[in-house]
């Protein structure tokens, strides 16, 4: 039995902002939106698929994410879709993201700003 | 695909992280979901292919009990601020709870004796000679009730953080025994008045905890205090204890002892 490699610290709120992201397209329970991670980011994301669950929870405590109860082929499926709250964190998040993206970018392609002057 | 050991043992790892019987059913359930959409997924990639591939068990894809387990007791830890902080909820906050809950019974006391005096019950000049013993009986352990009840109420809600935010036993047992080494030392005397303005109420905190003096009960005037008796003096600090015990032992009958698997979902014996 192989154990699942995880994505590094750093990723931390990476899932989330997927997460917010998809379901704000459509309701999906977990297992789709692990497949839908796994096909949106060409399988780069990867994490033990059962943690998506905790998340979920999480968010839905935090009333970003509605969740519904279905019974399909005699087996419970909890269905989730992001609230009015979620988009508005999802906006939030999303603007972040992009600051940090072009954060990062601009050092690793060398922009001379902050650069020390040799003597 | 759905191993009944892979399944127990994660129903177990869910209890051991004390989460809620409630939280625990609804992730079991989809989970299970999830290794079953996993086993359809593994059927229908068979049927399609020609070259075989080797088999990705449930646990391997879904996670390891205790990797999984662990996170959900972590999510579920950091979802409120008092999961998040249980330094301050469990250790520092019991005393000003405790203070706050002595401010709170003696405006309750305060309240009650305003409230007699209306009713035309005033105990001014009331003494022992003109009770029955079974009313100072009563009334003893009245008093006794109304001195345990800032530490009894502190311990619960001490006990109902600890099990809310799924901290465990640790921390529940931590902050009981807080609030037991407070109440052994404290001491609180009540002198009901033989004439306007003579009545008594002193509270505080003694040392050693288990010192005693019945001076006044020789007097006529009704009077009570928790360093009167020595049992009473054991008994009352094993109050807040006594109440840890029962959300324990009241958690402890909540978790599965024998994990059962649905009986719609098929299970094999190994993977």
């Amino acid at each position: 039995m192989t154990r699942k490699r995880t994505n590094p610290d750093f990723l931390n709120g990476v899932p989330e902002l997927l997460i917010l992201q998809l379901l704000s397209r459509r309701s999906m329970y977990g297992y789709e939106i692990v497949q839908e991670i796994k096909q949106s980011t060409g399988q780069v994301l990867e994490f033990g698929e059962g943690c998506i669950y905790p998340l979920l929870h999480k968010l839905e405590s935090q009333k970003l994410l509605n969740s519904e109860s279905r019974v399909v082929s005699g087996r419970k499926r909890v269905i989730y879709r992001t609230s009015a709250a979620g988009k508005k964190r999802l906006a939030t998040s999303q603007e972040n993201w992009r600051r940090i993206v072009a954060a990062v970018g601009s050092v690793l392609e060398g922009a001379t700003h902050g650069r020390p002057e040799l003597a | 695909m759905v191993d009944r050991n892979w399944h127990n043992q994660l129903q177990r790892e869910l209890a051991r992280q004390g989460l809620p019987r409630r939280y625990c059913e609804r992730l079991m359930d989809e989970l299970l979901d999830h290794a079953l959409c996993l086993k359809e997924e593994t059927v229908a990639m068979e049927a399609t292919k020609t070259e075989r591939t080797a088999p990705v068990s449930a646990a391997g894809r879904i996670g390891e009990p205790e990797e999984l387990a662990r996170a959900a007791g972590d999510e579920y830890r950091r979802r409120s601020w008092l999961g998040r902080h249980p330094k301050i909820t469990f250790l520092a906050a019991p005393l000003p709870m405790l203070v706050l809950g002595w401010i709170l019974s003696l405006l309750a006391f305060v309240g009650i004796s305003k409230l007699a005096e209306l009713l035309g019950a005033d105990p001014t000049g009331v003494t022992k000679s003109m009770v029955s013993s079974t009313t100072l009986v009563i009334m003893e352990v009245a008093f006794y009730a109304w001195a345990a009840a800032p530490f009894v109420l502190t311990a619960c809600l001490l006990c109902w953080a600890a099990q809310r935010t799924a901290r465990g036993p640790k921390w529940m047992l931590a902050a009981c025994t807080i609030v037991t080494l407070v109440a052994a030392m404290y001491q609180v005397e009540t002198v009901l008045p033989t004439k306007p303005g003579n009545g008594k109420l002193a509270s505080g905190l003694g040392f050693p905890p288990w010192a005693t003096h019945a001076a006044r009960a020789e007097t006529e005037a009704i009077s009570f205090a928790t360093n009167r008796h020595l049992p009473g003096r054991i008994l009352f600090p094993l109050l807040p204890l006594t109440v840890c015990g029962l959300f324990l032992w009241r958690n402890s009958r909540r978790t599965p002892q024998q994990p059962v698997l649905p009986q719609s979902v098929p299970a094999t014996a190994s993977h």
